[in-house]
């Protein structure tokens, strides 16, 4: 990767390469070596997505539910707390993973630790902002009747905004666990460990049919998050 | 008829009511007593205020003039929640339940204004039930759907389900806005007597505490049904009392003049107005 110039990649050894690697997409390395490599990376990358979202949801919820504004009575306060929080999550996730990752890496070196901050940080600013606007936007009607029976604003969120937006929200957390396997991938070009650290050396190695297995590797993660999603759904509609 | 022993408190009291959405005069000059204990029925054409009337006496409108008293106390000078919870409950048109939570816990907030925040919260997070939200999920007969999301019961189910929540709240004062107009006949017949036998039959919550018994004001789209199921009858017509007599004194006449279409309507009245 990091020997290509531009230009080299269309000259005849380029295009050449190009046949190869398509060629190797239907002769995978399965050898039992490579294989457990890739489900050892495989892993690895599952859990800087799921190490990832973690935080991300430690910084989207009490976030996202401060954002909304809907737990103070006081206009001015909310209003006040309301344009502070989403100013924050804004610039939370203005910054794409990929800069978090070198600015990471930068001060703490090629840690997990850093990769997983690259992931959670942007994406608590995102979650914080699709929570807050699935809270407001929960239909009035069922919260003035929760309102009518003398809930307090805590309890009209727990008792109505909340479980109005949870299906959504799930879905929605499942949709973001793959960008994060799939982000987490790409960090591990970075020099982080992981599957895309594996599918680098394969090809700094020309060794094509080692880099699809772990290309494989990564599109079975993703169908499988796609399927547990998919049953959490039906489970929650 | 209206007159009740005037030493009573009234569950609720109208004097001069008049409500306006901007420029249109939904209700005016609209007087008008029930006393604890009595069942009311509003029907009347579609457009003819009814809904705006029980959102009045619900407080959730502030009437443009004229006073609004419930159980003796005046709604202006009341904090809505808590205080209000407990003289005054409304059964909406649309139900307003919370489809994605289970009927247990849509039944129980009705004790929301009761309870603290962490009763609230066990409430939710642990498969626990009080015995007030399981006596009233019996009582409206859906003791075998406790634990099914609301959004997956029939159109009958939920207003049971609302019933039940408004069992829990237990108001003084009970208002519905049309509790059967989405059911079959025979199970409009069912709820109703449902409604009625629920409110007239208070047990007190702590045992040897008497309760004032409930009064219920309901607006009903079919004559023979606020005939059949209430004792008293009030009938509105653009925006004003038509007649109010008890429901054996009400005749075919005093029907055909309510809802004949020779409208005296002030304003144009929507094909459909209301839901
Ligand atoms: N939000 C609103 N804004 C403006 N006008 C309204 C509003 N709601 C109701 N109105 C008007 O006020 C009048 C009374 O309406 P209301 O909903 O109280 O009638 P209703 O007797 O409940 O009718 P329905 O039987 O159709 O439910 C109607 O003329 C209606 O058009
Ligand atoms: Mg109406």
């Amino acid at each position: 990767m990091a020997t290509v110039r531009p230009g080299e990649a269309l000259h005849t050894g380029g295009l050449g390469a190009l046949g190869e690697i398509t060629s190797s997409a239907f002769t995978p390395d399965l050898s039992w070596d490579t294989i457990r490599l890739a489900a050892i990376a495989a892993f690895r990358t599952l859990m800087y997505a799921v190490a990832g979202m973690s935080i991300a949801l430690l910084i989207g919820v009490p976030l996202g539910i401060a954002a909304s504004g809907v737990l103070f009575r006081n206009p001015l306060a909310r209003f006040g707390v309301v344009v502070a929080i989403r100013g924050f999550l804004a610039v939370l996730r203005s910054v794409h993973e990929i800069v978090w990752a070198v600015l990471f890496v930068f001060a703490l070196g090629l840690s997990p630790v850093a990769g997983v901050l690259a992931i959670g940080i942007p994406y608590g600013g995102i979650l914080g902002r699709i929570i807050a606007e699935r809270i407001t936007d929960a239909p009035e009607r069922p919260l003035d009747a929760l309102r009518a029976t003398g809930a307090s604003p805590f309890q009209v969120l727990m008792y109505g905004q909340l479980p109005i937006a949870t299906p959504d929200l799930v879905s929605y957390l499942f949709y973001r666990l793959e960008c994060a396997v799939r982000a987490a991938a790409v960090l591990s070009f970075v020099g982080l460990g992981g599957l895309g650290f594996r599918i680098t050396i394969a090809l700094d190695d020309l060794n094509y049919d080692e880099a699809w297995t772990s290309i494989y590797a990564l599109v079975i993660l993703v169908a499988g998050i796609d399927l547990w999603s998919a049953q959490v759904r039906r489970r929650l509609l | 008829m209206t007159d009740t022993p005037s030493s009573e408190i009234a569950a609720c009291s109208l004097v001069d009511v008049d409500y306006r959405y901007g420029d249109t005069i939904a209700l005016r000059c609209v007087s008008l007593r029930v006393a604890p204990g009595e069942s009311v029925a509003l029907i009347g054409p579609s457009g003819a205020g009814k809904t705006t009337l029980l959102r009045v006496i619900a407080g959730l409108f502030q009437p443009s003039a004229g006073a609004v008293e419930v159980m003796g106390r005046s709604l202006a000078g009341l904090r809505p929640g808590r205080e209000l919870a407990g003289l005054v409950g409304m059964m909406q048109q649309q139900l307003d339940l919370v489809l994605q939570l289970a009927v247990k816990h849509n039944v129980q907030a009705g004790y929301l204004g009761r309870w603290g925040t962490l009763r609230s919260l066990a409430a939710l997070a642990f498969p626990i039930e009080s015995t007030g939200a399981r006596n009233a999920i019996r009582r409206v007969g859906l003791e075998d759907r406790i634990a099914t999301r609301v959004g997956r019961l029939s159109g009958g189910e939920q207003q049971r389900v609302a019933l039940a929540r408004l069992l829990v709240q237990d108001p003084d004062l009970v208002l519905a806005d049309e509790p059967v107009s989405a059911l079959d006949p025979a199970l409009a017949d069912d709820l109703l007597a449902l409604l009625r036998d629920l409110v007239s039959d208070r047990p007190g919550e702590r045992p040897g505490e008497s309760m004032a018994p409930r009064a219920l004001i309901a607006s009903v789209h079919q004559p023979e049904l606020a005939l059949r199921h209430f004792d008293r009858i009030i009938a509105m017509r653009s925006g004003q009392i038509a007649f109010d007599k008890p429901a054996d004194d009400v005749t075919e006449k005093d029907l055909d003049l309510v809802y004949s279409l020779v409208a005296r309507a002030p304003t144009p009245e929507p094909a459909a107005a209301g839901q």
